[in-house]
């Protein structure tokens, strides 16, 4: 996983760690498209036909997105950012370099199939 | 190269089935007359441990219906990988809960289909399956085993959520839900429609908001979603794009191996009886539609998607069935919003 792949597990780990107005905060800053009234008028039935009230689709579509990445462009800011503070600490630590981390994208556990009950703990 | 092995392998022990249900995606029913033998089987327990699998979910056709699943299943335990039991909770005697009991799985999950006996039964093909199913799911309640239920959804049962809910609030089951696909049985007039999967990302984002995990633990197939602009996560972890051969690994009754089993036959990438699983895992070429993709293979709306280095184009199985081709998959949250959008004006 490259260090530009961890930006997103951070913030989900923010998530996942019931950090969710910090979160929030990230994604709303970085993502968030308002919900114009029309959109808002758009949605409503959907949610009616599965039996959600008005307000329960309100107040789903005004949380957080689903965003738990940040676009490239913020990312490579951040990369650039955290590179640098890495390399100034690193040479001062220890006058050497930086070694990336390069294991492949590895999911474990076994919620492929099925999610348990310990899944969201 | 030696390959990380797989988190969890899904493995479809046996093909036969005592229901009948119209969205069975491998159209389940009689055993297949190759499936794998006791000793066949207990060596690929052993085989996947040495690949370096984590778990193993046994599921079918209705896998307790094998007659050695007892004997997999504890070989399972003993060479210490997570087993899962996926099954429909019908006609699970005395005996074969006792049996559920002794192997002690990690998880046993049943699935619910409708909130109401009449459709629940009308889609798994069995008059009185709901009744069974539903007493099956308080007794592994009852007995303290983690259970789990998976609800699959098509446009029979859309409007039945509401009702499974009210049937599953305060038990401590994990609900999954999932989006059946045109496989096996199901026919495409009976998939949902790009705006019911809307509706059904509604459902699941607003029950997880509204309920405690106290008093429902709820999520959406881990393959469900992907980067809405506008719903919070439906998923209890982050989609990483389709795992098949990478996370997970789909095993059919006659030792066929493929990257995921939601894929279909053409997916089949080889068989234990002709190459060992250690061989057809660590092979380059195996799943190199997810372990190996380019920009160039996905399709346009996602080729020129922020996330498209995370996912790729979305589920596999979605994205062949409903689009024809590999990732593109339509069923894409975001993509969906962007088209909702666009026909808002
Ligand atoms: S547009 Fe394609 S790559 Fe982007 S999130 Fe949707 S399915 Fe994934
Ligand atoms: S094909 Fe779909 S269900 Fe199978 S691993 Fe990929 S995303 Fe998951």
């Amino acid at each position: 996983m490259s260090l530009v792949d961890m930006i997103p597990v951070g913030i989900e780990l923010l998530r996942l760690s019931g950090r969710e107005s910090v979160y929030t905060i990230l994604s709303r800053v970085f993502k968030a498209q308002p919900i114009s009234p029309a959109y808002r008028r758009r949605i409503r039935p959907l949610g009616a036909s599965v039996g959600l009230s008005e307000v329960e689709v309100d107040e789903v579509i005004s949380g957080s997105p689903n965003v738990t990445n940040l676009p490239s462009w913020l990312k490579w800011v951040l990369v650039a950012f955290i590179v640098v503070v890495l390399i100034l600490s690193a040479i001062g630590v220890t006058g050497s370099y930086v070694p990336w981390y390069t294991n492949p994208l590895y999911v474990p556990g076994t919620d492929y199939a099925s999610i348990r009950p310990k899944d969201f703990l | 190269m030696v390959r990380p092995g797989p988190g969890c392998a899904v493995w479809e022990i046996t093909l036969k089935c005592n229901l009948n249900c119209m969205h069975c995606g491998s159209a389940a029913g009689k055993a297949r007359s190759d499936e794998l033998t006791t000793d066949e089987a207990l060596q690929l327990c052993d085989d996947l441990k040495g690949i370096g699998c984590q778990g193993v979910a046994m599921m079918g056709g209705e896998p307790l219906l094998r007659k050695d699943w007892p004997s997999i299943a504890e070989r399972v335990r003993e060479v210490g990988m997570d087993l899962s039991i996926i099954t429909n909770g019908y006609k699970i005697t005395e005996s074969k809960f006792q049996r559920i009991l002794d192997v002690n799985p990690e998880l046993v999950t049943v699935s619910i289909d409708g909130g109401h006996a009449a459709i629940h039964d009308k889609i798994r093909g069995v008059p009185g399956s709901f009744k069974e199913v539903v007493a099956t799911l308080r007794r592994f309640v009852k007995s303290g085993l983690p259970t789990g239920v998976i609800t699959t959804v098509h446009k029979m049962n859309l409007g039945e959520l509401t009702t499974i809910r009210k049937l599953l609030l305060g038990t401590g089951v994990a609900w999954q839900i999932q989006m059946a696909t045109p496989y096996g049985r199901l026919t495409y007039d009976h998939v949902l429609s790009k705006e019911e999967y809307y509706s059904l990302a509604l459902f699941i984002a607003a029950t997880r908001k509204k309920y405690s995990k106290k008093e429902l633990m709820i999520a959406g197939a881990h393959d469900m979603g992907y980067f809405s602009r506008v719903l919070p996560p439906l998923q209890v972890y982050p989609w990483q794009g389709c795992q098949a051969g990478i996370s997970t690994l789909g095993i059919e009754s006659n030792g066929n191996i493929l990257g995921c089993l939601a894929l279909p036959p053409e997916y089949v990438e080889g068989n234990i009886r002709e190459r060992p699983l250690k061989e057809i895992w660590n092979d380059s070429a195996f799943s190199s539609y997810t372990r190996r993709v380019r920009r160039t293979d996905l399709g346009s709306e996602c080729a020129s998607c922020t996330y498209s280095k995370i996912c790729k184009g979305g589920c596999s199985a979605v994205s062949h069935s409903m689009a024809g081709g590999l990732h593109r998959d339509p069923y894409c949250l975001r993509l969906i919003e962007a088209e909702l959008k666009k026909s808002n004006g």
